[in-house]
C-alpha cells in the first residue's frame, strides 16, 4: 500500500479566510480590549502616581521598576499617565465614531430608501468629503472652527462618515432588491412593513462591526490632531498630547515616545481584530 | 457612432463632477467662515486672537469687499477662483498659487514612492504567505493588522528613533538628498501596504483556491506557475480599484510626516496655514488636493477597467 | 471486469479522507484505450474527490491510499509532485464544469491553452500558436484567430466549454476526465459538447465521465459505475447498469428521473410504512450526502390522512375555470449597454383550476420575466394579466395587496429568499399571520401542521434555514408559499438545484399537495423531463415568445413547432426502466 500525500499540492484557502488560525489573536485582542476598557472606567485601580502630579527631581528618568514606562519632562510617571490616558483617547474616538456613524445613518439610510434624486443629491455630497481624504477634511473644518477637542470630535467624526454612509447606502439598496424582499412582497407585505422587518435589520446589521472597525482609526486621527497642536492641550494625559509632548524630546528620552505610541497601536489593532472577528460571525451565521 | 461617443461623453461627466466638487469645496468653506461669529476680516486673518493689525484688517475688508452684501462677496469670490486668482496668503505674504506650485511636487514625489513601495510589500507579503501554507498566512495577517493600527506619527519617531538617532544611519530630517526620503516614504508605505496587503491576499487566496487555478493546475502548472500567471493579477486587482483611496490616505498622512521630517510640501503647508488659521492658504490647498483626488480617481477607474476585462463587457 | 493489459487507468482500492472523515472508501476502476467509463452519483457522493485523487490534486488535508494506481502500467501512486505535473496535461487530461470559472478571466483563451502546451510540450512559440488555432478549429469554435484574443466572459458558455476542453486535450493525453462537463449548459449546447466529448473517445483516449445525470451519461458511456457516499455499488456495461439495475440504489436514482414517468406517477421512494423508508435510507447511509434522514419523504398517505393546517373554502374553483390569464404580455428592459432588449413579446396564456401549466425554455428564454410579471413584481409594458377575471397587472400595489393571498410562489434558490435572521418557525409565522407576528410560539399548532404537510418534523421551528439542506429548505419554501391559503402557485425551476433523487421527492410533495388542495401551478423549468412529468398543459417558450402550447403528452408525441422538435431532437435521451 503506498500513501501519497497531496498536502502541497492544493491548499484550500477560502478554508485559510475563514478560518486563519487567528482565534489565539482574537482571544488576546479581546483581553487587550478588556484591559483598555478597565483602564479607562478605573485608572485609578491600575496605575500608581498622579498623573498630573509635577515633580522635577524625577524629569526624564528612563524606565525602571518604579516607573515602569520612565517619566516624562515635569517628573510626571509616564505608566500612570498612559493609564489615564485611556479614558479620554477612547472617549475622543468613540464619540467621533458616533457622530460620524450618525450622521451616516442619515445620509445612507435617506440616499438607500429615497427616490433617484435624493440618492443623486447625497451621492454628490457624498463626493464632495470624499474628495478631502482623511485629515485634511478635519484639517479644513478645524480652519474653519478652531482649535479644541470638540472641534476634533467633530472633525474625525466628519472625516470618516462618507466612507460609512457609501457602504450603509450600498447595504440597503443590496437589500432591497434581495430575493427576500420580493419574496415579502409576493406575500402581500405592505412597504412600510418590508422596510421595518426586513430591509432596516438586515441592512442595518452591519453598523455594529462597522463602529467596532472604524473605532480604532477614529482613536489614530483623534491622536494625530493632538499630536499636531490640533486637539487635546498638553499637559492633559491623552495620548496624543503625551507624544506632542514627548517629540521635543525624542533624542534623549525615547519612552517618551515609545509608550503611549503602543497605547494607541494596541488600540487600533484591537479594533481591526475584533472589527473582523465580528464580521467573520454576521456573514458565517 | 454610439461607440465613438462614449469616451467624450465620459470625459465630460468627469470634468463636470470635478467642477461641482471644486465649487462645493470653495462655497462650504466661504460661507463656513461667516458662519462663525466674529468679525469675518479677523477670521480670515488667523481668527480671534491673532492680533491682526488695524491696517491688515482694513486691507482684508477691502480686499474681499467684506463691506458689500454676503452674495455680491460669493460671487467676487468665485469670479476670482474661476479666473485662478487663490488670493495672498497672509501670513507667508506671496500668492496662494506660487506658494502651491512650490509645495505640490514634493507631496507627489513623496505619495507615487509610497504607494509604489506599499504595493510592493503587500503583494510581497500576499505571494510569500501564500506559498508558505497556513502558517505563513497568519503571520502576514498579524502583520498586516499591526502596520494598519500604526499611526503615521508615532511611527515616523519610531523610525527616526531607530535609524537616526541609535543607527545614524539616514538624516531623522530633510536634508534634500535622496536618503531623505527613505524614513518618510517608509512612514507612509507601511501603514497603507497593511491596508492593501489585507484585500490583496485576500483576493490571491480567492484565486488560488478557484476552478480556474484547479484548471491549470490539472494543466501541469506548478504552485508558483499558478501564482504568477493566475492568482498575482487577482490579486492586484482590488489594489488598482483602491489605488484613489490609498492616495488620498497618503494625502493625508503627508500632513504629518511632511511636517515630522520637515520636508516641504502641500501637507505641511496645509497644516501651518491650518495653525496659523490662513483662510486663503486653506483655501487654495483643500482646492488643490481635492483636484488631484477627483483626477487620481478618475485615472484609477481607468486603470481598472483595462485591468479587468469584465468590467469592460458588463 | 475483463482486466486485459490494454488498460489505460488502473485503480485499486483508493481511498480518500479528510480529517478522518472518509470521502472515497474502496474504489476500484478500470478503463481501456477508446472507452468511456461513467462515474455517476449525487452530491457527496464522493465522485469528484475520486477523479482529483486520479490527477493528484485531492484537495487540502486529504489523506489518499491506493493500492494501486497505474497509468498505461505505469505507475503514479508514487509520484512526487515535480513528477505529477509532467502527468497532468500531458498525459491526463481534465475537464472541470463550467468553464466560466474554470479558465482564468482575465487571459485569453489562446493563453490559457497555450500555457498547457508550453508546460507539456518542447514545442516552439510558433508552432504553439499554430496549435492553438488547430485545437480551436478541432474543439468546434469558428473563427480561431479571433477566439483565441478573447477572454471567458466574452464567449457564450458552449464556446467556453469548447475552449475549456481544447486545453484539456491539446497534448492528447491518455485519459480525459470530465467533470460534470455539461451541467451548466442548455440542452441544446449540452448535446453538442457530448457529441465532441464522444468523438474525444474515437481519438483513442479512455475517457473518465462523472456526472450526476442519468441521461447525460447514457448518451456517452460504454459503462456506468454507480456512485454513493464513497462506493461504488453497481458497475457494469451502460446498457445492463440502466437497463436492468441489480442495485436498490441505481434503481431510485432511476426512478427518480422523471421524463419517463407519466403525469401522477411518483418519483421518489414507494409509499412504504414509515418505518421501512427510514431503514432504507440509513441503509443508503444519507445517499445524498446533504439529506439526513429527515429528508424522508412522508409517504402520500401519511399526508392525506392528516389534518389540513388550514381549511380550504368549501369553494373551490371547479376543475376548468380560468384562475389566471395573460394577454399579449410584452416587457423590454435596457442592457448594460443601453440597446433596448425585449424578455418578454406578446405572451398570452392561461391557467385553469387544479392544472399545472408548465413554461419551458432555455436560458434567457423570458420564462422568469414571464413569471414576474404575472406575479406582480414587475408591469408589462403590454398586455394584461387577469387573476380569477379580475384586473391584477397594471394596478397600483395597494389595491393588488389584499388578493396577494391567491397567489403564492416558489422559487429555485429558497434560501435568498428567507430573511437570514428568521427561524423556521418565525418565516411561518410571518406567512400565517399576514405578517403581523413573528411569534412562532402563538402559531405552534398552526406551524407544526405546515411543516408536517410538506413532510418535515415540527422541531425543524427552531432551526435556521441555514442548517437545512437543500430539499429541507425547499419544503420549508412550499410551506411559507401554501400558508395564506394560496389558489395558485408560481414555481420558479423550484428542483432544478437540488440532486435527483430529492428533486423527485420534492415534485412528488408538489404533486401531492396540488391533489390535496386544488392547487394551479405555473410550473417553469427549463428541464424537459421535468415539464413533462409534472404539466396537463406546457407552453414552449423561445427568445421572449411562446412558440408552441398544447396539451404535455400531444405536445412532446408530435411537436408542431421546429425549435420544439430541435429542443426534444437535444434533450439526451432518457434511460430506460
Amino acid at each position: 500500500m503506498s500513501i501519497f500525500s497531496s498536502r502541497r499540492s492544493h491548499r484550500d484557502p477560502a478554508l485559510a479566510a475563514r478560518f486563519p488560525g487567528l482565534r489565539g489573536l482574537e482571544i488576546a485582542a479581546a483581553a487587550a480590549a478588556l484591559f483598555l476598557v478597565f483602564a479607562a472606567c478605573f485608572p485609578t485601580l491600575l496605575a500608581p502616581f498622579d498623573p498630573l502630579a509635577i515633580n522635577p527631581a524625577d524629569a526624564f528618568q528612563a524606565p525602571s521598576a518604579a516607573h515602569w514606562f520612565g517619566t516624562d519632562e515635569s517628573g510626571r510617571d509616564i505608566y500612570s499617565r498612559v493609564v489615564h490616558g485611556a479614558r479620554p483617547s477612547l472617549l475622543i474616538g468613540a464619540a467621533a465614531t458616533a457622530i460620524g456613524l450618525g450622521l451616516a445613518l442619515l445620509l445612507g439610510t435617506a440616499a438607500g430608501l429615497g427616490g433617484r434624486w435624493l440618492d443623486f443629491g447625497i451621492g454628490r455630497i457624498l463626493e464632495v468629503l470624499f474628495a478631502l481624504p482623511g485629515l485634511l477634511l478635519a484639517l479644513v473644518f478645524i480652519a474653519i472652527a478652531g482649535p479644541g477637542i470638540t472641534t476634533s470630535v467633530v472633525a474625525v467624526g466628519l472625516s470618516t462618515a462618507p466612507g460609512y454612509a457609501r457602504i450603509i447606502r450600498g447595504q440597503i439598496a443590496q437589500v432591497r432588491s434581495s430575493p427576500m424582499v420580493e419574496a415579502a412582497v409576493v406575500l402581500g407585505r405592505s412597504p412600510a412593513r418590508v422596510l421595518g422587518r426586513h430591509i432596516l435589520p438586515n441592512a442595518l446589521a452591519p453598523v455594529f462591526v462597522l463602529g467596532t472597525l472604524g473605532l480604532g482609526q477614529a482613536v489614530v486621527w483623534a491622536s494625530s490632531l493632538s499630536f499636531l497642536g490640533l486637539g487635546a492641550p498638553p499637559p492633559a494625559a491623552e495620548w496624543g498630547a503625551m507624544l506632542a509632548a514627548g517629540r521635543t524630546y525624542l533624542g534623549t528620552a525615547w519612552w517618551m515616545t515609545l509608550f503611549p505610541g503602543l497605547a494607541i497601536v494596541l488600540a487600533a489593532a484591537c479594533s481591526t481584530v475584533l472589527g473582523r472577528a465580528l464580521q467573520r460571525r454576521a456573514v458565517s451565521r | 457612432m454610439a461607440d465613438q461617443l462614449k469616451p467624450v461623453r465620459w470625459v465630460l461627466a468627469k470634468v463636470l463632477g470635478a467642477a461641482f466638487v471644486l465649487w462645493a469645496v470653495a462655497t462650504l468653506i466661504f460661507f463656513g467662515i461667516r458662519m462663525i461669529p466674529g468679525d469675518p476680516a479677523e477670521a480670515i486673518l488667523g481668527g480671534p486672537g491673532s492680533q491682526a493689525s488695524p491696517e491688515a484688517l482694513e486691507q482684508v475688508r477691502r480686499d474681499y469687499g467684506l463691506d458689500q452684501p454676503l452674495l455680491a462677496q460669493y460671487a467676487a469670490q468665485l469670479g476670482r477662483l474661476i479666473r485662478g486668482d487663490l488670493g495672498d496668503s497672509y501670513s507667508l505674504r506671496m500668492p496662494v498659487a506660487d506658494l502651491i506650485a512650490n509645495q505640490l511636487p514634493g507631496t507627489l514625489l513623496l505619495s507615487a514612492l509610497s504607494l509604489l513601495v506599499a504595493w510592493l510589500l503587500a503583494l510581497g507579503l500576499a505571494g510569500w504567505s501564500t506559498l508558505n501554507g497556513r502558517a505563513a498566512g497568519v503571520v502576514a495577517s498579524g502583520l498586516e493588522i499591526a502596520a494598519a493600527a500604526v499611526p503615521h506619527f508615532w511611527l515616523a519617531s519610531v523610525l527616526i528613533l531607530l535609524f537616526s538617532n541609535s543607527l545614524g544611519w539616514l538624516p531623522p530630517v530633510n536634508t534634500g538628498s535622496a536618503d531623505g526620503l527613505i524614513l518618510p516614504v517608509v512612514t507612509l508605505a507601511l501603514p497603507l501596504a497593511g491596508f492593501l496587503g489585507q484585500v490583496m491576499r485576500e483576493s490571491m487566496l480567492a484565486a488560488m483556491s478557484s476552478p480556474f487555478a484547479l484548471s491549470a493546475r490539472a494543466r501541469g502548472e506548478g504552485e508558483s506557475g499558478v501564482l504568477f500567471r493566475h492568482a498575482l493579477r487577482h490579486a492586484a486587482l482590488p489594489g488598482i480599484a483602491l489605488s484613489g483611496w490609498a492616495f488620498g490616505n497618503l494625502l493625508s498622512g503627508a500632513v504629518v510626516v511632511e511636517s515630522i521630517f520637515a520636508r516641504p510640501g502641500l501637507g505641511r503647508t496645509l497644516l501651518n496655514a491650518v495653525t496659523l488659521r490662513d483662510i486663503p492658504l486653506v483655501t487654495g490647498v483643500a482646492l488643490v488636493s481635492a483636484l488631484a483626488y477627483v483626477l487620481v480617481m478618475a485615472a484609477s477607474d481607468v486603470a481598472e477597467r483595462a485591468a479587468d476585462p469584465r468590467l469592460r463587457t458588463a | 471486469m475483463n482486466s486485459n493489459n490494454e488498460a489505460v487507468l488502473r485503480l485499486e482500492n483508493l481511498n480518500v479522507a479528510f480529517n478522518g472523515e472518509p470521502a472515497v472508501r474502496g474504489v476500484s476502476l478500470e478503463i481501456p484505450a477508446g472507452e468511456c467509463l461513467a462515474l455517476v452519483g449525487e452530491s457527496g457522493s464522493g465522485k469528484s474527490v475520486t477523479a482529483r485523487s486520479l490527477i493528484g490534486l485531492a484537495g487540502t488535508g486529504a489523506k489518499v491510499s491506493a493500492d494501486r494506481l497505474e497509468l498505461s502500467g505505469r505507475n503514479l501512486a508514487t509520484l512526487s509532485q515535480r513528477a505529477w505535473r509532467h502527468v497532468r496535461g500531458r498525459r491526463i487530461g481534465f475537464i472541470l464544469q463550467d468553464a466560466l470559472v474554470s479558465l482564468d478571466p482575465l487571459r485569453t483563451i489562446g493563453r490559457e491553452i497555450d500555457d498547457a502546451l508550453r508546460l507539456g510540450s518542447e514545442y516552439s512559440r510558433r508552432d504553439r500558436a499554430r496549435r492553438v488555432l488547430s485545437l480551436l478549429e478541432d474543439v468546434g469554435l469558428d473563427n480561431p484567430a479571433q477566439r483565441a484574443g478573447q477572454r471567458s466572459g466574452e464567449l457564450s458558455g458552449g464556446m467556453r466549454q469548447r475552449a475549456l476542453i481544447a486545453s484539456a486535450i491539446a497534448l492528447d493525453p491518455e485519459l480525459v476526465i470530465a467533470d460534470e462537463p455539461t451541467t451548466a449548459l442548455d440542452a441544446t449546447v449540452q448535446a453538442q459538447i457530448l457529441d465532441l466529448l464522444a468523438g474525444l473517445r474515437e481519438r483513442g483516449s479512455a475517457m473518465l465521465l462523472i456526472s450526476h445525470d442519468l441521461a447525460v451519461v447514457e448518451s456517452v458511456a460504454d459503462r456506468v459505475a454507480v456512485m454513493t457516499d464513497g462506493r461504488i455499488v453497481e458497475s457494469g456495461p451502460a446498457a445492463q447498469v440502466l437497463g436492468s439495475p441489480s442495485h436498490d440504489y441505481t434503481r431510485k436514482l432511476l426512478r427518480a428521473v422523471p421524463a419517463d414517468h407519466a403525469r401522477g406517477t411518483r418519483l421518489s421512494a414507494s409509499p412504504a410504512p414509515a418505518g421501512q423508508a427510514a431503514a432504507h435510507v440509513s441503509g443508503q447511509a444519507a445517499a445524498a450526502g446533504v439529506s439526513g434522514a429527515s429528508e424522508a419523504p412522508a409517504g402520500p398517505a401519511a399526508v392525506r390522512q392528516r389534518p389540513l393546517p388550514v381549511r380550504v373554502p368549501a369553494g373551490r374553483p371547479p376543475a376548468g375555470t380560468p384562475v389566471l390569464q395573460a394577454a399579449g404580455l410584452t416587457k423590454s428592459f435596457r442592457t448594460p449597454d443601453k440597446k433596448p432588449f425585449t424578455a418578454v413579446d406578446g405572451v398570452s396564456f392561461e391557467l385553469s383550476a387544479g392544472e399545472t401549466l408548465g413554461l419551458v425554455g432555455e436560458s434567457g428564454s423570458g420564462k422568469t420575466t414571464a413569471a414576474r410579471l404575472v406575479l406582480g413584481l414587475a408591469e408589462p409594458d403590454g398586455g394584461e394579466v387577469r387573476l380569477f377575471g379580475r384586473p391584477w397587472s397594471g394596478l397600483p400595489e395597494r389595491e393588488r395587496r389584499s388578493r396577494r393571498t391567491l397567489i403564492g410562489a416558489v422559487y429555485q434558490d429558497p434560501l435568498s429568499s428567507f430573511d437570514p435572521r428568521l427561524t423556521v418557525g418565525q418565516l411561518l409565522a410571518d406567512a400565517l399571520s399576514g405578517g403581523r407576528s413573528l411569534n412562532a410560539k402563538a402559531h405552534a399548532a398552526d406551524t407544526a401542521r405546515l411543516l408536517d404537510l410538506v413532510g418535515l418534523p415540527a422541531r425543524f421551528t427552531a432551526r435556521g434555514p441555514r442548517t437545512l439542506s437543500g430539499g429541507q429548505r425547499q419544503r420549508v419554501a412550499i410551506a411559507r408559499a401554501l400558508a395564506p391559503k394560496p389558489k395558485i402557485v408560481i414555481c420558479d425551476e423550484p428542483a432544478s438545484a437540488l440532486d435527483v433523487s430529492v428533486q423527485a421527492q420534492i415534485l412528488d410533495l408538489l404533486d401531492d399537495l396540488q391533489r390535496e388542495f386544488g392547487l394551479s401551478y405555473l410550473f417553469i423549468s427549463h428541464d424537459l423531463g421535468v415539464v413533462r412529468h409534472m404539466s396537463d398543459r406546457v407552453a414552449v417558450m423561445q427568445r421572449g415568445r411562446i412558440v408552441e402550447q398544447g396539451p404535455a403528452e400531444q405536445l412532446f408525441a408530435s411537436p408542431q413547432h421546429a425549435y420544439t422538435r430541435q429542443l426534444l431532437a437535444a434533450a439526451v435521451h432518457p434511460p430506460r426502466t
